[in-house]
């Protein structure tokens, strides 16, 4: 070794010898794996969400068609898209392949009539390195915009299964974007740019993207409203400030005044009234009047809201929270803001002393709330008796991984039928009717990211 | 090993090469810290069974550190230099001065360069396990590091042209 070699050497060594990870590390990287898990729970929000909405739309439209569309009800099944986001060997080749097969990223259809998967959806965008997140899909059903965290949205014809160019949005240098949603009107998706602390419009008439709207530090959730008149941004913030949700008119896309909200926020929820707009965090959850944009006194749970998931039921009566530690599910009365008696979901101690619980998907009809827990199961629960039903358990496709990954997501056919669990290496349909796991899709891929239903 | 056990174990040596890879960036450092420890946390059963997730994690660090850099230059958004260098003594100063430089110049080498010395220098790496780390050829490893040290030699060498680094260090000394 040279003189210049160990100078180098040593230059390296004192420059950094001092210096600390945050002491938080550990929690933070869950934090973010969280993010990573709950995409889907989001795109299963949506999907809700859509059909709530959806209903009086198609009614209307069917009005003003009459005759041909009434003689032709035929319409295709749903398709359930499951995204897989590729591990860091999907771009160039690992010495050590045999340990750490690479997995590239891929779009998969799978037809909710027949259970089968379709070919991989393929397209610029599609298959690069970093993960492929959320999916969100128009109210007409026709695109589904995929979320790819190296700052593109990738838009997909849901009738051919086919990708259109990536639309840009934004890549800051603390990473890309990770929140999609798409307005009740179809016309706009907002994403939110968590690097670059902005919200970017893309049109879906010309998948272009439109000015960044400034918001606060790194946004990571999108609400919109059901009249979409407004998207309530949340920032989580960098350090340790207090969070803040923003909303920004969907009309003018011009942001208004930070309402605050307690540390770290993770999630935000809205009522399908759109009145109460519910942010969750590490010890409250924080009801928000969106008549006011005021913030009401925050509900305290027992259990850790923050790393969990919240879903409102669509009579909007309730909305259910997960908390971790203890692994329960609150009901919180959207009229009372007061929170009823915890719902246990047991859950074994997973890798961190807690399971990672949190993903709640109700039915169309709000009878029946599925959560995922971190046993490898899907517990029922009656959203009249708020009482868990037995377990649904999964097969060796769900247990491969005897630490990390249970299941992943879960998402319910717009009919209510049929709720779809994605596990490691297979995804599993769920009768709604009898609480029972159907014949597992196998899926060449691993690890899903995200999945969502067209209406 | 739980992964807990890891972290507390590993991440100060990682959050450190980390560091180096970004050019002392801390902000930058933490998140590709977390991008690679969160990825190694989806597989922690298989990571762990490996027997090496330390090396795991290292490699995706060096991954993705190019992989942000070179999105970086496609959208040059970071910060040029480092924005938070950190304690320094204040004895010794002549040869913190000279380090101090090294450093900065290092940070200013394309990503590639960088990482490859940053493996081979500050992880001690051998050349067929940085090959093995960035899927390249040994030769390929052999011709980066050497680039790398003349570019480094260059910057440092008195009397050279003043680089646009120099003349910033000028600028604020």
């Amino acid at each position: 070794m040279t003189d210049f070699e160990s100078q180098l050497r040593a230059a390296m060594e004192s420059a950094v010898a001092s210096r600390q990870p945050p002491g938080n590390l550990v929690q933070q990287v869950r934090r973010r794996h969280r993010r990573h898990v709950l995409r889907v729970a989001v795109a299963g929000a949506a999907a809700v969400a859509v059909v709530a909405v959806l209903i009086p739309v198609g009614a209307g439209a069917l009005g003003h068609i009459s005759g041909p569309a009434a003689k032709h009800p035929r319409k295709a099944a749903p398709t359930l898209y499951v995204a897989y986001a590729g591990n860091v060997c999907g771009e160039r080749p690992c010495v050590d392949n045999h340990k750490y097969p690479p997995t590239p990223s891929a779009l998969i259809p799978i037809n909710t009539a027949t259970n089968k998967a379709g070919n991989p959806v393929s397209g610029a965008g599609l298959s690069t390195f970093a993960s492929t997140g959320q999916i969100a899909i128009t109210p007409d059903g026709k695109t589904a915009y995929v979320l790819n965290d190296t700052g593109t949205v990738i838009p997909v014809s849901t009738a051919t299964n086919r990708a259109g160019r990536p639309i840009h949005v934004g890549q800051g240098h603390l990473g890309g974007p990770r929140f999609i949603a798409i307005t009740p009107d179809g016309k706009t998706v907002y994403v939110a740019n968590t690097g670059l602390n902005t919200v970017t419009p893309v049109s879906t008439a010309t998948n272009r993207a439109g000015k960044p709207i400034p918001v606060g530090a790194a946004p990571v959730w999108i609400a919109i409203t059901p009249d979409g008149k407004t998207a309530y941004v949340l920032n989580e913030t960098r350090g340790s400030g207090p969070g803040s949700v923003i909303p920004v008119s969907t009309v003018t896309n011009a942001p208004g005044m930070p309402i605050p909200v307690g540390a770290a926020p993770v999630w935000i929820a809205i009522t399908p009234d759109g009145k109460t707009v519910y942010a969750g965090n590490g010890s409250t959850v924080t009801p928000i009047s969106t008549a006011t944009n005021t913030p009401g006194k925050p509900i305290h749970l027992n259990g850790n809201p923050g790393e969990g998931f919240a879903t409102v039921s669509p009579d909007g009566k309730t909305a259910y929270v997960a908390t971790v530690n203890p692994d329960t599910v609150v009901p919180v009365s959207t009229a009372t803001n007061q929170a009823g008696n915890p719902i246990k979901v047991g859950g074994i101690p997973a890798l961190f002393g807690s399971s990672p619980i949190g993903q709640i998907a109700i039915t169309p009809d709000g009878k029946t709330a599925y959560v995922l827990t971190g046993e490898h199961s899907v517990i029922p629960i009656s959203t009249a008796t708020n009482a868990p039903g037995r377990p649904i358990r999964f097969g060796s496709d769900c247990r491969a991984q005897p630490f990390v990954h249970p299941v992943y997501s879960i998402a319910i056919t717009p009919d209510g039928k049929t709720a779809y669990v994605t596990c490691e290496k297979a995804v599993i349909p769920i009768s709604t009717a009898t609480n029972r796991a159907g014949q597992p899709i196998p899926i060449p891929l691993r690890d899903p990211s995200a999945a969502a239903i067209t209406p | 090993m739980t992964f807990e056990e890891f972290v507390q174990g590993c991440s100060p040596r990682l959050f450190r090469t980390a560091l180096l890879l970004t050019g002392q960036d801390r902000a930058a450092a933490e998140d590709l810290l977390q991008l690679a420890l969160e990825r190694a946390y989806r597989h922690w059963g298989r990571v762990c069974r490996s027997g090496e997730p330390e090396r795991y994690v290292r490699r995706i660090l060096a991954n993705a550190s190019n992989d942000r850099w070179r999105r970086a230059v496609r959208r040059p958004e970071r910060p040029l230099y480092p924005n938070d260098a950190g304690p320094v003594a204040e004895d010794q100063a002549d040869t913190i001065a000279e380090r101090d430089f090294l450093i900065r110049a290092l940070a200013g080498l394309p990503p590639r360069q960088r990482t490859v010395l940053v493996l081979r220098y500050y992880n001690d790496l051998p050349e067929a396990e940085i090959a093995g780390v960035l899927g390249c050829s040994v030769g390929t490893v052999k011709s980066q590091v050497s680039r790398g040290l003349a570019r480094l030699r260059e910057i440092a060498k008195p009397g050279a042209e003043p680089t646009e680094m120099q003349m910033w260090r000028r600028s604020v000394s």
